[in-house]
């Protein structure tokens, strides 16, 4: 460490390079290199999710009785279902939904789970106490059944889903982000920004949340393949998004049906959702050690 | 009055633990006047941080009020409490756990001027890059974050922070304890600097006698969440009258001095279960019977020297 900076001052002539906690966070997450790759394959999911439906020549309702069941060939990539629709096509519909219901639902979730977890871990006492009762029970209700019931209250669309499995799925945001204000609110520079004159909202806004960031992305992370879950697992048993519209669980709830003799009609979507599940779960990884303080660069 | 920048009224506080009360501050009087510095001395234990987040407004009071400027800072509104913020800052014993861990040195120093509204956001980087010079961190830490800082840079960035809203005090806890020696007497030079060319004042609080008489005008000596002693540092070193004060002075080695025999034996009694009478008799050689019983009060035996010892 330099002490004596009048004579650093004349030879660095102030070149300040912007940096960030963004960049910081970016040369770390590298260093994990499955992760880097899971996070450009997530990329590139999303970008045939958005692509892929208006290049593809074909349409999720379009089908041909003379190309049923077929084999992955070129004008099928993947081949045809039982119903002779495009295979790839079906999937690339599928991917979208997924990913609309995978960040949607994480999107709520975290919404949610932030609100109560922040009220509840800042004021503490009372508050708290009622809060964490809220979510222990949310907690105890198996979270399967209470998405059916909501489905079929809400009504079967993309967005009741979505708002679903949000709903159901937030109690252990809640408590992650609870248990890091906690952490945090006891930690001298909070007491710092109330010497400073900051109010208990920007406490919260500026220095709580920001320092609690890293747990609740790698949650999140790893939630929204959890969330993907859970919407095939109800595409599985027919509470899914309403057909012919296509979704994962759908799709391979269909192909099992013709497992042994057209294999391709399961592997290809549970590959793509084996395979999707696995990128999220990497970045996870990765960010995890994005975001370890313990770690220094 | 219109002179005294801080008058702390016989604050108390008590914490609970279980069904006692933990009396950390019990009945600290005194006065600040402008352009002063006040070093306050005690043993781990002894109140001192307590008195300190008192006197910042940072925790409530049990009993007792602190002035700043002539106003309750824990009755004013809201809005007056904010204003009161900027004209007295803290500086912690910590500056790694103080400093806000996700924003650059930079920032951390505007937070405070971001807090109140103050310049915007390219007058801000020139007062910025003023005070890191003033408290000597080179301005191409400006982008840095706080870990990658030494100790003594990073308190320099605190005083920095501290300094950015011009208060008129500053309550230093404890600012050098953590650091080592050699940065010390560097952070405690930079406190001289400022005090002779601001027109600050200071309150600085240490359990080394030593770092304090270097950088007060005024000493209080505090024990169990009391002052026993209050003077002026010259008067305080030159004739120390409490017991206890007597015992600190002495208790401090000199090279190739002689070896005292003269120490306090034993440890500060645990605030829960404090002693009857005056809180130092357990430990005092001069023990006498009135002190078990009776716990004596600050009196002024000279002029501005303040003693609570029944041995006066």
């Amino acid at each position: 460490m330099v002490e004596n900076y009048n004579d650093v001052k004349t030879v660095n002539t102030f070149e300040i390079k912007e940096r960030s906690y963004f960049s910081i966070l970016w040369g770390r997450f590298k260093k994990n290199k499955m992760a880097v790759i899971s996070l450009y394959f997530i990329i590139f999911l999303i970008v045939v999710a958005i692509v892929g439906p208006l290049v593809s020549p074909y349409h999720y309702t379009m089908m041909d009785y003379t190309a049923l069941y077929q084999t992955p060939n070129a004008k099928h990539w993947m081949g045809t279902d039982d119903g002779g629709r495009d295979l790839a096509t079906l999937i690339i519909y599928g991917l979208r939904n997924a990913l609309i219901v995978g960040f949607g639902a994480g999107l709520v979730e975290v919404f949610i789970g932030i609100l109560i977890g922040a009220i509840a871990g800042y004021l503490g006492g009372q508050v708290d106490n009622i809060l964490m009762r809220f979510v222990d029970i949310m907690f105890a209700l198996p979270s399967f059944l209470l998405n059916l019931v909501l489905v079929v209250v809400l009504g079967r669309s993309l967005f009741t889903i979505l708002l679903a499995i949000g709903l159901t799925s937030w109690a252990g945001m809640a408590r992650l982000v609870r248990g890091q204000v906690l952490t945090v609110k006891q930690l001298e520079y909070i007491e710092a920004a109330k010497a400073l004159g900051a109010s208990n909202l920007t406490i919260i806004l500026r220095y709580v949340i920001p320092n609690s960031v890293g747990p609740i992305a790698v949650a999140l992370s790893f939630n929204i393949p959890g969330a993907m879950m859970m919407e095939s697992g109800l595409s599985l048993i027919g509470l899914g998004v309403m057909p012919p519209m296509p979704s994962w669980g759908g799709l391979i709830a269909q192909g099992s049906r013709w497992m042994l003799s057209y294999p391709h009609m399961v592997l290809f979507p549970a590959g793509a959702f084996a395979l999707t599940i696995l990128a999220f779960t990497f970045v996870g990884d990765g960010l995890r050690d994005a975001f370890d303080p313990k770690q220094s660069d | 009055m219109a002179q005294n920048i801080l008058q702390v009224e016989n604050v108390k506080k008590y914490f609970k633990v279980g069904k006692k009360d933990l009396k950390a501050v019990d009945g600290v009087s005194f006065t600040l006047e402008k352009h002063k510095s006040l070093g306050i001395v005690g043993e781990s234990g002894s109140g001192k941080s307590t008195l300190a987040r008192l006197i910042l407004g940072l925790i409530p009071p049990t009993e007792g009020d602190v002035y700043l400027l002539g106003k309750s800072i824990f009755k004013a509104s809201k809005n007056e409490v904010k204003q009161l913020r900027r004209e007295i800052q803290m500086v912690f014993q910590n500056p790694y756990l103080s400093l806000f861990p996700h924003m650059t040195i930079g920032s951390n120093i505007e937070e405070p001027l971001r807090l109140h509204n103050i310049g915007t956001k390219k007058t801000r980087k020139s007062v910025i890059l003023n005070l890191m010079e003033q408290v000597g961190v080179p301005p191409q830490y400006y982008n840095s974050f706080p870990h990658e800082l030494s100790g003594g840079q990073q308190q320099r960035v605190a005083i920095a922070r501290a300094l950015a809203l011009k208060p008129q005090l500053i309550v230093f806890d404890e600012p050098v304890s953590s650091l080592d020696v050699s940065i010390q007497a560097q952070i405690l030079n930079l406190l001289l600097e400022l005090k002779r060319k601001t027109d600050l004042s200071y309150i600085l609080i240490a359990h080394d006698l030593a770092v304090v008489e270097y950088v007060s005008d005024l000493i209080a000596v505090m024990y169990l969440g009391v002052f026993v002693e209050f003077a002026s540092t010259e008067e305080l070193l030159n004739e120390p009258l409490h017991p206890y004060t007597q015992t600190l002075l002495k208790s401090v080695p000199v090279i190739g001095g002689e070896i005292r025999d003269i120490t306090i034996s034993g440890e500060i009694p645990s605030p829960i279960n404090p002693p009857s009478g005056c809180p130092f008799h357990p430990r005092c050689p001069y023990k006498k019977e009135i002190c078990e019983m009776e716990k004596p009060i600050l009196k002024e035996l000279k002029q501005q020297h303040y003693v609570a010892c029944h041995l006066y």
